[in-house]
């Protein structure tokens, strides 16, 4: 596609996709 | 620093995978995921060991079409910040095949 600036575009810590009567 | 004839690889606790263009990864040491743009994966595929940094200019210059001082500026500038990241490491010799 359209050239754009290389970047980081998201970035998350593993904890909060991992997550744990 | 000079690092257009350094090669830059993955770093050794960093797992990455290029997905619908994407790149994926995963920085074992800060328990980390990163999702890169199409550039910086590009350049990411690009940085394996076997290409230098001035190669991966040159490369991306070609593919998208852009003078090759911004393609230089950019890949430098990107690069420096995933090894800051400890993303990638620079390699001063070619990777073994």
């Amino acid at each position: 596609s359209v050239y754009e600036k290389p970047a980081v575009i998201h970035r998350e810590l593993m904890e909060s996709i991992a997550g744990c009567k | 620093m000079n690092i257009s004839k350094m090669y830059p690889k993955p770093h050794p606790q960093t797992a990455g995978r290029v997905i619908d263009g994407e790149a994926v990864l995963i920085l074992a040491d800060s328990s980390e995921v990163n999702v890169l743009n199409q550039v910086g994966s590009r350049i990411f595929e690009l940085a394996n060991g076997n290409n230098s940094v001035e190669e991966i200019s040159e490369t991306i210059a070609g593919e998208y079409e852009i003078s090759r001082e911004q393609a230089d500026a950019d890949v430098r500038e990107f690069l420096l910040q995933l090894v800051d990241q400890s993303v990638i490491i620079l390699d001063e010799k070619e990777e073994d095949e």
